[in-house]
């Protein structure tokens, strides 16, 4: 078989032509492969984003009974106790579960003063919200809810109004409502497009049992909870729904006594759209990928012709058309790959000069700042998709070259 | 080999058929050339002897009639089947050299035994040798255009005798050669036969096939022994 210089070679001896559509070939591999890298570094943005908001997290909110049942009317408020916590972290899909109380106060540190959003929480909140904590610092624990510390975690939005650029909070004093807290850890600053109410950063946190003591409420606001395994989160809805239609007299399915915020299907709602964004791209990219695959058959069959002789030679000493087929659609797909190298090459260049572009803004804090990837993925489907139309555009040249006459291509000039 | 009838040729027709009309370029061929025989085709042009040589040569296949080669009846080869024979029986030399631009002389002549599957090594080593033999061994990284006419002739005689064949078939070998260059040719191609090899060579020029031991005639498609 031919060597892949005298493939190379003979591609070359039309050199203007071989040269255009490599590059046509390339400019085809670029927007196929900057497309699918933008859509690629969007999704996992977002992916990324979306897990900050938790990992199977369901949100439990209080509601009211719809229907009378057993003597209880409708429209009756239905309130979280202490006891709910105990029975629901019972049920057997529950991994994980912190009580939440919220409270507005004036914080104050030095002579600075705000109001700030308090959660009054447990140990594993979080873990449950996935709440990244700041080195040198730390999130309550269990000893400060056993002995009610008055500890604070605070939040991003908190830490730079009152500290600015000071550098580590912990070990100072805090006060909300006059109420001195000692500041145990700083929340790192996390990307979040998804909350119940607020993102995370616009939240305090200190231990429950301290709240209680302070406060002694009546009812817990809300419940977080995460799940073992997502198969069995409806069951563990409705199981959730007894519990609590248990305690409060309700109608176990009675759906508004309890409101559940679960993120999941968003999350999934938003890849799902990502997908389709990265489908619609790559076929953009892949049409004109396309159109450059025309060249390239347009080259081959050019060569096809003028190598009519040459052909009717190589067969006359001796190839077989199966041997001539092969000669072409490895040219064609030398210059596809060629080409493509070439275009991957340009996307590195492109995908290098995004990453160093300076990008600031509410939404780029939100959601992170966007990267292209040019992932395994996207090089493997770009190779894939090169090699099916180099190949396509190789085969129907390289079929018309395996059918010449020798006796006839030897007289052809 | 048999020393007899390496290639026999019974009742050949080979008809053309151009739209509605037909040609018969070869009619009722008979012939039987040995192994070891230096036989000359002469004719004049149009009289049929390269479409016979296309045939003798596993270009092409006669219309109707027998063709056996070495023995093997190959008129009814399929296209891969023809090409393999050629590969490994028959050596070709044109008028027009018909050598590869691109390549140098030795790529060239090595370039049947790429198509037999052999390593680029061995190639390049047996096509080094036959090159030497006729006197090109210090051109071996000249390309064509880098010759003069006889020495592209030799490259064609070399990639012609690289396979080992039995036969070489010369068609019009000396029409592009001045004098000395010809005779160059013909003697190696008088050596060839004298080595064992089966030489034809087609022609209408009467000084080249008188050079041969056996001179066959064609004219309008029909074969004679005998010069009318």
């Amino acid at each position: 078989m031919l060597s892949l210089s005298d493939i190379c070679k003979e591609l070359f001896t039309e050199k203007t032509r071989t040269i255009l559509t490599i590059l046509a070939i390339a400019w085809g591999t670029f927007a196929i492969a900057i497309m699918l890298s933008i859509g690629e570094g969007l999704r996992l943005t977002f992916a990324e984003t979306l897990q900050n908001t938790g990992y199977n997290l369901l949100v439990l909110g209080s509601g009211e009974t719809s229907k009378a049942y057993r003597g209880s009317h409708p429209n009756i408020d239905i309130n979280f106790k202490k006891e709910t916590i105990e029975s629901l972290a019972k049920l057997p899909n529950v991994a994980q579960i912190s009580p939440q109380y919220n409270m507005k106060g004036l914080g104050k540190y030095q002579d600075q003063e705000h109001n700030i959003a308090v959660q009054a929480v447990a140990d594993n909140f979080a873990s449950i919200h996935s709440i990244p904590i700041q080195a040198g610092g730390r999130f309550i624990n269990q000893d400060d809810l056993a002995k009610r510390r008055s500890v604070i975690v605070l939040g991003k939005k908190a830490r730079e109004f009152f500290f600015k650029k000071q550098a580590n909070p912990v070990g100072k004093q805090f006060y909300i409502d006059n109420q001195p807290f000692l500041i145990i850890g700083v929340m790192e600053d996390k990307s979040q497009i998804m909350a119940s109410e607020a993102p995370d950063s616009d939240y305090n946190w200190i231990p429950y049992t301290t709240y209680e003591l302070m406060k002694n409420p009546t009812q817990v606001d809300s419940i977080s909870i995460t799940y073992k395994n997502p198969e069995f989160l409806s069951q563990t809805k409705r199981e959730s729904r007894t519990v609590l239609a248990l305690e409060s007299s309700a109608a176990p399915d009675d759906e508004s006594i309890v409101d559940f915020s679960e993120f999941e299907k968003q999350q999934e709602k938003v890849n799902t759209f990502f997908i389709g964004m990265q489908i619609f791209l790559g076929i953009v990219g892949f049409l004109t990928l396309v159109v450059a695959g025309v060249g390239i058959a347009n080259v081959m069959y050019a060569s096809v012709k003028r190598a009519t002789h040459e052909i009717g030679l190589r067969m006359a000493l001796g190839a077989r058309s199966f041997q001539i087929l092969v000669h072409y659609i490895a040219g064609a797909l030398v210059a596809t790959f060629l080409g493509g190298a070439l275009g991957l090459f340009f996307t590195y260049i492109a995908i290098y000069a995004i990453k160093t572009i300076p990008m600031q803004g509410r939404l780029i804090e939100t959601i992170g700042k966007p990267k292209p990837v040019l992932s395994l993925l996207v090089i493997f489907l770009v190779i894939t998709t090169l090699g099916v139309i180099g190949f396509l555009a190789g085969f129907f040249p390289a079929l018309k070259a395996s059918k010449i006459d020798p006796s006839e291509a030897l007289i052809y000039e | 080999m048999n020393k007899e009838g390496l290639i026999v040729l019974k009742n050949i027709y080979k008809t053309y058929n151009t739209g509605k009309v037909a040609f018969e370029a070869l009619k009722d061929i008979n012939v039987e050339i040995a192994s070891g025989e230096y036989v000359a085709i002469l004719g004049p042009s149009g009289s049929g002897k390269s479409t016979l040589m296309q045939i003798i040569g596993c270009l092409s296949t006669p219309t109707s009639g027998s063709y056996l080669l070495g023995g093997k009846e190959v008129s009814k080869l399929t296209r891969n089947e023809l090409a393999k024979i050629r590969n490994q029986k028959i050596g070709f030399v044109f008028q027009n050299f018909n050598l590869l631009p691109q390549m140098d002389i030795v790529e060239n002549t090595a370039l049947p035994l790429l198509y037999r599957g052999t390593s680029r090594n061995e190639r390049q080593n047996a096509a080094k040798k036959i090159l030497e033999r006729l006197g090109l061994g210090e051109h071996f990284d000249h390309r064509p255009n880098e010759l003069s006419g006889g020495q592209k002739q030799r490259v064609a005689l070399a990639r012609a005798l690289v396979t080992n064949p039995d036969l070489i078939l010369a068609d019009e070998p000396t029409g592009n050669l001045d004098s000395k260059s010809g005779g160059e040719v013909i003697s190696l191609l008088k050596q060839f036969s004298s080595e064992g090899k089966t030489v034809i060579t087609v022609t209408h020029d009467k000084t080249l096939a008188k050079e041969a031991a056996r001179v066959v005639y064609i004219r309008d498609g029909r074969l004679s022994e005998n010069y009318e």
